[in-house]
């Protein structure tokens, strides 16, 4: 059972949410990625790798394809891997498949 | 997406050392891990920090509920959770938040489930619940190698969200003007959640992939920033990049940690909620379970108070029951006066003006407290501009909020421990003492 009760007003952070936030986002900032994520620590390398073989595969070239064409189908007409739920450690994706 | 399994070796002689001290240290997790097909635990760092213990894991949510921790209410999180996961039928998805005028979005089917709940917050009537049932699409959660591995997760186990839409016109960034769009207002009601569920944030970090056009993105106290458009296609090569950093590189502190404090377990673990080891003035304190309260607003203050305790307190030595002190962690309006600073003027007024100063019996002992400094710029204050360097629009100086800690002595009872009626109407005479004693007689002090 929770142990407290909290005082947030649903509608008054619905109000917050949508009214103040309106005027605090910054759109389109250029610098964004390259300054919190620094993509550039990632070796070319293995960018390069990774990148050949997922553009070697029919299966990723069509997925990709569908992404650009705004074709992606529903989830129960896909491939299946690309539709499985459970989660693997970024160390080791899908190794055990 | 399992084409890309075996490629996941890094050299980490190519890779670039601009970002050293970090770098370095996933480096050698990266040796370690990719050499070996088994998911073998992050070697421990020297520390025990854990907030720079990497294994993390993405997880297709979306037809899940994420969870809080037991006893942790956040307004908003369905408490009936298995009831409500049955309701959802897969493959649907749910509107975008304030759809109460059933505008789901071109992309999107609202969801069909007629048990959505709200948590306690009274407001079971009509459609505007559609607010409080967010779940992201997918998520990169904190997992410590050793816990058993499973589909559902919790809120403060997430590092990264991410949304995804099928068509790239729904994406973050207005196609003109700077309106609010519909997914930044969705991205940004999950961040308050976020932020509320995972403790000692600064921001939270998303992603969002619509049609094919990705975004990162990042909600703080004071707003949001989201990036440029990229193509995945066009730009598959930064894609790659960002995904690898996020699940790999960065550590807690570069995904919104907090950089003053240091979680003593785990920041992925089920089992175990974490504690914190929070430093104010000279001392160093340790949080004790979940937070008594936290706020759920995404701008604003947000507050959070915990039970702590002090480290290496001498007066616990040999004692089962440590003295405990209420941490109040909040981002301050810079333009408002300190709260800590509002208490050394009750406990130190001059002598002249407390001649007619009752007592203070009813006010809460203040111990320590102050803005909290940065630790890689110690003559500056922790703001929200202070994460914002080289991105984002300027922020206003008189609205850049200040991250301020205060520790109080007086700890009170939850209402439902008073075992009598006099003992709650001590309190609460105690309680209104206090405030005639200092608001009313005290007139220096009028703070409204």
């Amino acid at each position: 059972m929770p142990h407290y009760v909290s005082s947030t007003n649903i509608n008054d952070a619905k109000t917050n949410l949508k009214a103040i936030l309106a005027t605090r986002v910054s759109y389109n900032d250029p610098n964004i990625v390259d300054a919190l994520v620094k993509p550039d620590q990632v070796s070319d390398e293995l960018v390069k790798t990774i990148k050949d073989h997922i553009l070697a595969h029919q299966v990723t070239k069509d997925f990709l394809g569908a992404v650009s064409g705004q074709t992606v189908r529903l989830e129960s007409e896909m491939y299946k891997p690309l539709v499985r739920r459970s989660g693997y450690p970024c160390s080791q994706y899908s190794r055990s498949e | 997406m399992n084409t890309i399994t075996n490629f996941i070796e890094d050299d980490p002689k190519n890779d670039s050392e601009k970002d050293a001290k970090t770098d370095e240290r996933n480096k050698e997790e990266d040796d370690e891990k990719d050499t070996n097909d088994d998911h073998t635990h992050s070697k421990p760092a020297n520390d025990t920090n854990f907030a720079q213990h990497i294994d993390r894991m993405w997880l297709d949510v979306h037809t899940k509920i994420p969870r809080t921790d037991s006893g942790l209410f956040i307004p908003g999180m369905p408490t009936d959770y298995y009831n409500f996961e049955e309701s959802v039928v897969v493959g649907t998805k749910r509107p975008y938040p304030g759809g109460d005028d059933g505008d789901s979005g071109p992309s999107k089917a609202p969801r069909t489930s007629k048990t959505q709940q709200s948590a306690r917050d009274g407001n079971h009537k009509g459609t505007t619940d559609a607010f409080e049932k967010r779940r992201p699409d997918l998520v990169l959660v904190d997992h410590p190698a050793q816990d058993d591995r499973k589909d559902s997760c919790l809120w403060r186990q997430f590092a990264v969200l991410l949304e995804v839409k099928r068509d790239r016109s729904d994406g973050p960034n207005p196609s003109a003007g700077t309106a609010l769009t519909k997914l930044v207002a969705q991205l940004a009601d999950m961040a308050r959640l976020h932020l509320a569920a995972r403790p000692f944030m600064r921001y939270s970090v998303h992603l969002t992939v619509c049609g094919d056009i990705f975004n990162l993105a990042i909600f703080d106290r004071a707003g949001g920033v989201v990036s440029k458009d990229y193509n995945i296609n066009e730009d598959l090569e930064i894609f790659i990049r960002v995904i690898r950093r996020l699940g790999r590189h960065l550590d807690a502190y570069d995904l919104g940690l907090d950089r003053t404090v240091v979680p003593l377990h785990s920041l992925g673990s089920r089992k175990q909620f974490p504690e914190f080891r929070v430093t104010v003035g000279g001392s160093a304190y340790i949080t004790q379970g979940l937070p008594l309260w936290q706020s759920t607003s995404l701008v604003g203050r947000g507050t959070f108070v915990w039970s702590v305790v002090l480290e290496g307190d001498p007066e616990q030595s040999g004692k089962d029951s440590a003295r405990r002190f209420i941490l109040k962690n909040v981002w301050r309006a810079c333009g408002r006066l300190a709260e800590s600073t509002v208490y050394r003027m009750i406990y130190s007024p001059p002598k002249e003006s407390t001649s007619h100063l009752t007592n203070l019996d009813g006010i809460a002992q203040f111990v320590d407290g102050g803005d909290v400094f940065d630790p890689q710029a110690p003559n500056e204050v922790v703001k929200v501009s202070s994460h914002r360097k080289g991105f984002g629009g300027p922020i206003n100086e008189k609205d850049d909020p200040v991250l301020h800690r205060l520790v109080l002595a007086s700890r009170g009872r939850t209402l439902d421990k008073f075992t009598n009626f006099s003992r709650l109407m001590r309190a609460a005479k105690k309680m209104n003492s206090g405030t005639l004693s200092i608001f009313d007689q005290y007139s220096p002090l009028r703070l409204f």
